[in-house]
């Protein structure tokens, strides 16, 4: 188990190296001049080669990555072009944000999405399935940036019940903070819950058809306690796979949602680094993000092991 | 001496894209105390979907069960999924098919065994522990405090099959159906089951149906025999009667097809095996007439290609040996086959 784990941290390392290589080969190749785009046109000679000398913009490519590399091994991921804060600060100031708006929103697809799969999972073909083919289409449909728009219509304008935006750090002012959090939380959960609707349906029809079931049933075990032992608790295997790759993305910063709510997120910190070509800031952030995939991945992976007793990581493997 | 469970006019139904599947048709049997009944058929021929529509394990919405099935004095058929789920373990033990499968594989032995203890009623933890412990003891599992413990995939299949049986016999049924119970095992674990499944009967004087294609395991375990074709008996009687005379053109293709392991002639003056041409009729597209019609090497009587065949007493048997067909037998000697 200790060896599966140093493995596959290992192996998230290399992964990440790799990002690392590919996140700065872009920057690169993407047109324009950072040290331009950041000092705007009325700059003196001077000044942009001031800043350019400080960015090591002037040195080779290979010693640019390497500097870039080694100290963001170090937790410095250098300093935005636009602020002139350090990166690292700046994601640590936007990481609760962040991580209120994506367990806020995972929290909303499983409230979606288990009721609902399961139902109509048990009732294949009924009226629950019919309504939860319909509202999963529909959520998956119905663009984010709409959906947010309408929540804030109608229940921040129309009826007043939440603020339209927003948010309020959860240490300072708990019920703020989830007030604020419902709106957001439920439209970036809503794409993510109709996406697991489908699949915890198809992994309850899965594990309903296993042979062991009906050896539930045969022995007389209650039909609550079939569903809950033999038929939800085997579902969770295959679920968590899928689960895992939702959160990884909520987790990286909805874009679109953190947006339209002005919530300030990595996702908003991102796009705009993107707009502001601020190389330092979108580098930290795109690793940040890998490493986010890696890290909820690895833990997936052993969940995995704790589910289900056959799989195992031992070195027979 | 009266029947524990007695079936009566068995028929199931599934409903599929392409029509009504007939799966089962007009079967009878009845199971009694202490004796072993033996339903053999090849896959397909409706043995097992007959056991499982006794106890309403079969999905609802695509089938349809009619007839009548008593067991301790009340019908089952018809009856509430509540009120079935206390005949099931605790009346009427199932034994299924494939121990690899049929267990659960995230769940321990001990925890799969306990919920069988457990469906009915109220049982301390000291309780089922021990239980579960002398169960495993039954079956003929060593050291069986540390396998409770142990998943599924971590025994062998014969284990597993043990396992099976105990979890079958926790609710102390008084009828055990087996289905296809051995058919995954090699022959020695196969021979212990067998032993072991004798010996529970014998202790407890519980009723033992036997679904099997293996007409050799049925030689040596069974009572009385039920031959079940495209959902419908089409042989039953007492096991030697049954194997002395086999009268039905289908149960002598079985017997004849089964190899004969002390056949002491060499190899080249061996006869080669039988088999039986064609395959089993689609249950959705039944031919008119005798099921059985399209392989049968005896169609000479015009009624085969329109009635179904009743089941009627064999000439020159015992009296409970009855064949569904319209082909007599010549007088006894050279029928005999060998068994």
């Amino acid at each position: 188990m200790t060896g599966y784990v140093l493995r596959r941290l290992l192996q998230s390392a290399a992964v990440l190296l790799g990002v690392s290589v590919l996140v700065f080969a872009i920057m690169q190749l993407v047109p324009g001049d950072p040290v331009r785009a950041a000092l705007g046109t009325r700059a003196t000679p001077e000044t942009y080669a001031a800043l350019r000398e400080r960015s090591g913009l002037d040195d080779p490519v290979l010693v640019q990555y390497l500097d870039w590399i080694t100290s963001a091994l170090r937790g410095d991921l250098g300093v935005s072009f636009r602020s002139g804060e350090t990166v690292s600060s700046l994601i640590v100031e936007r990481l609760p944000a962040t991580l209120s708006l994506a367990v806020g929103a995972i929290v909303v697809a499983l409230l979606i999405a288990v009721p609902l799969g399961t139902l109509s999972a048990l009732r294949p073909r009924s009226p629950v399935d019919w309504f939860s083919t319909l509202t999963s289409q529909a959520g998956l449909s119905i663009p984010d940036f709409w959906m947010g728009i309408m929540f804030i219509l109608i229940f921040a304008g129309t009826l007043g019940w939440f603020p339209s935006a927003g948010y309020t750090p959860l240490l300072e002012d708990p019920v703020g903070w989830a007030h604020h959090l419902v709106l957001p939380a439920i439209t970036a959960g809503v794409s993510s819950g109709s996406i697991l609707t489908r699949f915890v349906r198809s992994s309850v029809l899965e594990a309903m058809g296993q042979d062991h079931v009906r050896t539930a049933r045969a022995k007389g075990m209650r039909a609550r306690d079939v569903l809950r032992w033999h038929i939800l608790r085997n579902a969770l295997v295959p679920f968590v796979t899928v689960g895992g790759v939702q959160l990884a993305y909520l987790l990286s910063g909805v874009v679109i949602v953190e947006f339209v709510f002005a919530w300030p997120g990595l996702g908003q910190l991102a796009f705009q680094a993107v707009l502001d070509r601020d190389y330092p800031v979108l580098q930290g952030a795109v690793l940040l993000f890998a490493l986010v995939f890696l890290v909820v991945n690895l833990v997936v992976d052993l969940l995995y092991a704790r589910l289900d007793p056959r799989i195992s990581y031992g070195s027979g493997r | 001496m009266s029947a524990l469970l007695s079936v009566r006019d068995l028929a199931v139904t599934f409903s599929t894209p392409r029509g009504p599947a007939h799966v089962v048709g007009g079967l009878d049997f009845d199971v009694e105390a202490g004796r072993t009944l033996a339903i053999v058929g090849e896959s397909g021929s409706g043995k097992s979907v007959s056991s499982l529509a006794l106890l309403g394990l079969l999905p609802d919405a695509v089938t349809r069960v009619s007839g009548s099935a008593v067991f301790d004095g009340a019908e089952l058929i018809g009856r509430s999924e509540e009120q079935l789920r206390h005949v099931r373990g605790a009346g009427i033990g199932m034994v299924f098919q494939d121990p690899m499968t049929s267990l659960n594989p995230v769940l321990t032995v001990e925890r799969q065994l306990a919920e069988a203890l457990r469906a009915h009623g109220r049982v301390s933890a000291e309780a089922v522990r021990a239980r579960s412990v002398e169960l495993l003891d039954d079956v003929g599992i060593p050291d069986a405090a540390a396998r409770l413990r142990a998943y599924p995939h971590q025994l062998s299949g014969g284990m597993r099959q043990r396992v099976m049986i105990a979890i079958a016999l926790a609710g102390e049924p008084r009828v055990l159906i087996a289905d296809e119970a051995t058919t995954a095992l090699d022959v020695t674990v196969q021979a212990q089951i067998l032993e072991l499944v004798a010996r529970l009967q014998d202790e407890r004087g519980t009723g033992v149906v036997w679904i099997t294609h293996d007409l050799g395991v049925v030689a040596g375990i069974a009572d009385h025999v039920v031959v079940m074709y495209a959902g419908r008996c089409v042989e039953e009687g007492p096991v030697d009667a049954l194997y002395a005379r086999p009268s039905h053109p289908y149960t002598r293709g079985l017997l004849e097809s089964l190899p004969v392991l002390d056949d002491a002639r060499p190899a080249r003056e061996r006869e080669a095996l039988t088999t039986m041409p064609g395959l089993p009729p689609d249950p959705v597209d039944l031919p008119p007439g005798c099921a059985f019609r399209p392989r049968c090497a005896y169609r000479l009587d015009p009624r085969c290609a329109t009635q179904v065949p009743p089941l009627e007493p064999v000439a020159g048997s015992v009296e409970t040996h009855r064949a569904a067909t319209f082909y007599r037998l010549p007088a006894a000697g050279d029928a005999q086959v060998r068994r």
